[in-house]
């Protein structure tokens, strides 16, 4: 976020005037637009059922958070309108940085993530994409946006490229999905128990069916979930203890994907097959068969058009065309690749565990 | 069951909507319909307030989904104003399937055909409003579902100012949806219509 603003300071984009408090609130949102996440970051959302958005607004509306941001001149009810997507004026700039189609947090993780990742795709020109960053000059919708030169649009078509990548490769990968829903099974067995003194006291939320609070949350992490399923792998429960055996082992499930013909098949006389399979294993599919479905748009194209009542900030990414003029990028003419990323693509997987897995494959051999 | 529970009481209830309406025209009228149907029991799905009312994006990626997997068919209908709407139906071909997850809801949720009966009933009944209606309707029941210790004339008057674009009389008329809720709500010892 610095280095983009700082950016737009030294192009002349962004006037002296102002910009030291401007900076201080970009640095800020950054720092904090993500306090409120979970242990395991966004998958948590699913095993505890809340929104990290909803918790970082509160954690940062409350002391000692507001008091800190108060005294650096800082005001965090405009952080939340800027997270919110409804602020108005120059600060639409910082809102649509910390959060839109080509933003400071992307262009910050995944290189990292793909550093670590060990994968060779994913690696961005971020030297290029900053520079080709101009804050657009005009009246109407993307007054106050950052808009792209025309000739950073190859770095920006990089960028989604590699964005896409990441998604089908790293971040939706069948492992990872598949440990997920092994950890969400785990906290649903261990609820539903009810034992006492099963559940610590930092995940207590789960014995009242509730959401965690912001406090219950900020108390929690990845080494407060990871000691809790360790502990319950000596459960007296023979399914939690086998499910959290699994996790730790790492002896994950296995998955099938469920392309249309399989999905079809699956509904149609497959999937009492599959359970009958399942019981043969002794295996109890209701926690440990899950089917996986997400859906994934690389490039989300369409303009977020203000409501009736409130500003609003563009997410997608403006682009220079050949004369000049500020064009969404999958409507440039050789922007083929990008609008082949701009379809939603549908994934379905049906999970189980190892021993399984050969036996249900012949099930949807015809 | 290879569907969590969540998922498959989403897929339930967006199939059941479906199937009862016959058809419904328009996405906004479909939202409206989910998020009062969902109210009665459900707890399937989290809406927000969204430009013309309550509003959920699991329920706008769900009927993605759904339509992917060829379980609902969405046509174009061209209208005069330059404007697009869709119409949905549940699909003949996957009937079975949508009836099959209605079975398996039934057996887990309490009450489960009693809720599947009172949904049938409630969705025929809004159907016949308009997408205007509903929008009113929904956000009615909305404002009063989030503070329930708002009264109707409370209701109608954040309506109003969340609604300019509606006059007073039709936003008072959209009232009759706290009548029509009532009747359809969980009551104890209720018989499945």
């Amino acid at each position: 976020m610095e280095r983009i603003l700082d950016h737009f300071l030294r192009v002349g984009d962004i006037g002296k005037n102002g910009f030291e408090g401007m900076l201080r609130t970009g640095i800020a949102v950054a720092l904090l637009h993500d306090i409120g996440h979970g242990p395991l970051s966004h998958s948590s959302e699913q095993f505890f059922n809340f929104k990290h958005e909803e918790i970082s607004a509160q954690v940062i509306t409350r002391s000692p958070i507001s008091d800190i941001l108060d005294r650096a001149g800082v005001s965090p009810k405009t952080l939340v309108k800027i997270i919110n997507h409804t602020v108005s004026g120059r600060y639409t700039l910082i809102s649509q940085l910390i959060s839109s189609e080509l933003d400071a947090d992307r262009l910050d993780y995944l290189g990292r993530d793909s550093y670590f990742a060990g994968v060779g795709f994913g690696t961005i020109d971020l030297e290029r994409i900053i520079s080709m960053l101009r804050v657009f000059r005009g009246s109407g919708i993307l007054e106050n946006h950052a808009i792209t030169l025309n000739k950073g649009k190859y770095a920006v078509e990089d960028y989604i490229v590699g964005r896409h990548l990441m998604y089908e490769a790293v971040y939706f990968h069948k492992a990872t999905r598949g440990a997920e829903r092994l950890i969400i099974s785990a906290i649903r067995r261990a609820s539903e128990l009810k034992q006492s003194g099963l559940i610590p006291t930092e995940f207590q939320f789960l014995e009242n069916d509730s959401a965690p609070s912001a406090d219950q949350i900020l108390a929690i992490d990845d080494h407060t979930l990871f000691s809790t399923l360790t502990r319950w792998q000596h459960a007296n429960d023979p399914l939690l203890s086998d499910i959290c055996r699994r996790i730790i082992e790492r002896r994950l499930l296995k998955s099938i994907d469920l392309t249309i013909e399989r999905f079809h098949a699956y509904h149609d006389g497959v999937e009492n097959k599959f359970l009958k399979l399942a019981e043969r294993h002794k295996v109890n599919a209701d926690y440990l068969c899950p089917i996986d479905s997400w859906v994934v748009t690389p490039y989300k194209p369409y303009v977020v058009k203000p409501a009736d009542d409130q500003p609003s900030v563009i997410t997608n990414i403006f682009v220079n065309d050949d004369a000049g003029k500020p064009t969404e990028i999958s409507q440039l003419p050789d922007a083929d690749v990008i609008r082949a990323l701009t379809a939603k693509k549908y994934v379905d997987r049906l999970y189980m565990p190892e021993e399984m897995k050969e036996e249900a494959e012949a099930l949807f051999k015809p | 069951m290879t569907y969590d529970n969540s998922r498959l009481r989403r897929l339930a209830l967006i199939s059941l909507v479906l199937q009862s309406a016959g058809r419904i025209i328009g996405r906004t009228k479909l939202q409206k319909i989910v998020y009062l149907a969902n109210s009665i029991g459900w707890k399937a799905i989290d809406f927000k307030y969204h430009n013309y009312g309550p509003f959920s994006d699991s329920l706008a990626a769900e009927l993605d989904n759904m339509k992917n997997y060829g379980w609902i068919e969405e046509r174009e209908i061209p209208t005069s104003h330059d404007r697009v709407l869709h119409e949905y139906r549940f699909s003949n071909k996957y009937k079975q399937t949508g009836l099959s997850q209605l079975s398996k809801i039934e057996d887990i949720v309490p009450n489960g055909k009693q809720l599947t009966s009172r949904t049938k009933g409630l969705v025929k009944q809004l159907n016949k409003f308009s997408s205007d209606d509903l929008q009113i309707m929904s956000t009615l029941a909305f404002l009063r579902a989030q503070d329930p210790s708002m009264s109707e004339e409370q209701a109608v008057d954040m309506t109003r100012k969340l609604k300019p674009q509606f006059a007073k009389e039709e936003i008072s008329k959209g009232r009759r949806i706290f009548a029509i809720m009532k009747d359809f709500l969980d009551k104890p010892g209720r018989q499945p219509s």
